[in-house]
């Protein structure tokens, strides 16, 4: 680097760019108040609603309770959706803003920006996350005693490393053919369908059930409601979590390949900064 | 001792044969070039005749159809050059022009405890110190433009690459980009920008006139 000022630079590592994208996209959250708090008031009545769907299902249906089994499986679909469908329309606005293109001449290594896309809507996940418990826990939801929070939060956390890949292979998407959002949001629908987020997959036909076991979300939500509703064991999930492993190492690979992919094309048709 | 073009430790550019299509126009035409570090060099010529496919292309935001690109001896895209693309898209408008900065600085490579003194010291680079504190949605285009040559500042890369350094600017803004760039000529970085007429950037010491996707004269 040259002498015009002091400081120099130096490609950015992953954890630089995700630490910038973070920092950058909460103070751009922060910037607008309403939505913070317009977001509790729509949990809250997600909540009050199912609270009173519960009452038509008898207790012994579910792991749990109604209550409480559904109440995992939208905390959870709040990280589905930061990884599937966030990351598309991040990228989407990136493109919009032209910054996309400014990120791409400066070197960003490409888990750098996948990490660094990823990282607010997770971080919003998160959040959500906190306030349906609250307020789950305020409504009645319990936990089974003896719940293993730790083997839940494995299971979350090995989930999400899939929920971005596919959310990369969705970012991909966008850059080759622009408008490809809606097709990220169909694909949460089937994943939310296949995964039983409001009712056991045993409702599901047969053949469909097989192929929802093909789906990150699925497993993710099984070892979840196992070790917080029926107290499992890690020994109980251990299988799952191998199955869950396994998927975010093959679904992580091509989700970074196809993002490698859809940044070559865009720079090959020079439409990276084009929307 | 001079250091090859090619070299890893070079500072200049160098292009061999680039060729660059949209559809069935041929927007660049075989263009060759090497641009040593140490001088302010532009790019000049009518709309259209290939100089911010050029320019774009030596960012990494672009792919030649053929040829070779070198950038301080690297392929174009790995953060040795700063990059200014034209109009005043870049920046995030919900944010100060100082969030803006440090959010780039990082993307930069810039080191966490240095980025605040990189911010000010590439603003008032870009006489833009005054923006710090202000919305990029709440600037002139001209003040956006301004932060975005700060965006290209930070860290000071060996490579500026500028499309339209003078559009939307004023004399002061201008005058910082007279300045900024003979700093960089005088640090031995190089400096490359695309501009209309060799009036609407500061002074080269080379002049490549594009028509038609070829270097027609060099100067």
């Amino acid at each position: 680097m040259i002498a015009p000022t002091t400081v120099r630079r130096r490609r950015a590592s992953v954890r630089d760019a995700f630490a910038a994208f973070l920092r950058r996209d909460l103070r751009v959250a922060i910037s607008y108040k309403i939505p913070f708090i317009l977001e509790i008031a729509a949990i809250v009545f997600t909540v009050l609603t199912y609270i009173f769907v519960s009452k038509l299902i008898s207790p012994g249906r579910v792991p749990g309770g109604y209550f409480a089994f559904v109440l995992i499986g939208l905390t959870v679909s709040g990280f589905l959706g930061a990884g599937v469908y966030q990351l598309g329309s991040n990228l989407r606005n990136e493109q919009i803003q032209g910054t996309l293109e400014a990120l791409l001449a400066s070197g960003v290594p490409i888990g750098g920006l996948a990490g660094g896309m990823a990282a607010y809507p997770f971080v919003s996940a998160l959040w959500s996350a906190v306030i349906y418990v609250v307020v789950g826990a305020l409504a009645g939801a319990r936990a089974e005693p003896g719940a293993n929070w730790l083997l839940a939060l494995t299971a979350l956390g090995i989930g999400a490393i899939s929920f971005v890949a596919i959310g990369l292979v969705g970012a991909a998407l966008v850059l080759i053919f622009r408008r490809a959002a809606a097709a990220t949001g169909w694909l949460v629908g089937v994943l939310s369908l296949a995964g039983g987020e409001l009712f056991p997959t045993a409702l599901l036909p047969g053949w469909f059930r097989t192929l929802a076991d093909l789906s990150p979300y699925t497993q993710t939500l099984r070892l979840i409601r196992s070790a917080v509703l029926e107290a499992g064991g890690w020994a109980d999930g251990a299988s799952t979590l191998i199955v869950l492993a396994v998927m975010a190492l093959g679904y992580g690979a091509i989700g970074i390949g196809a993002l490698a992919l859809g940044l070559r094309h865009a720079r090959r048709t020079g439409s990276l900064g084009q929307y | 001792m001079s250091v090859s073009l090619a070299s890893p430790d070079a500072r200049g550019i160098l292009l061999e044969g680039v060729s660059r299509s949209f559809g069935h126009e041929r927007v660049l035409g075989g263009v060759s070039l090497r641009s040593e570090p140490g001088r302010v060099a532009a790019f000049v010529g009518p709309n259209g005749s290939g100089k911010t496919t050029l320019l774009r292309i030596l960012a990494g935001v672009l792919l030649p159809d053929s040829g070779s690109v070198l950038v301080c001896g690297r392929a174009p895209g790995r953060g040795l050059a700063g990059y200014v693309p034209a109009g005043d898209r870049m920046l995030n408008w919900r944010l100060s022009g100082r969030e803006n900065l440090r959010f780039f600085a990082r993307i930069a490579g810039v080191r966490r405890g240095d980025v605040d003194t990189a911010v000010l010291a590439a603003a008032e680079m870009a006489d833009g110190g005054d923006l710090l504190g202000k919305r990029a949605g709440e600037c002139s285009t001209g003040q956006r433009r301004r932060l975005m040559l700060a965006v290209a500042f930070l860290g000071s890369p060996p490579v500026l690459l500028i499309d339209e350094p003078f559009s939307d600017l004023d004399d002061e803004g201008c005058a910082a980009v007279e300045s900024a760039s003979r700093r960089w000529a005088e640090a031995e970085g190089l400096v490359l920008y695309a501009a209309p007429k060799r009036s609407e950037g500061p002074r080269a010491d080379a002049v490549y006139r594009f028509a038609d996707g070829q270097i027609v004269e060099e100067a």
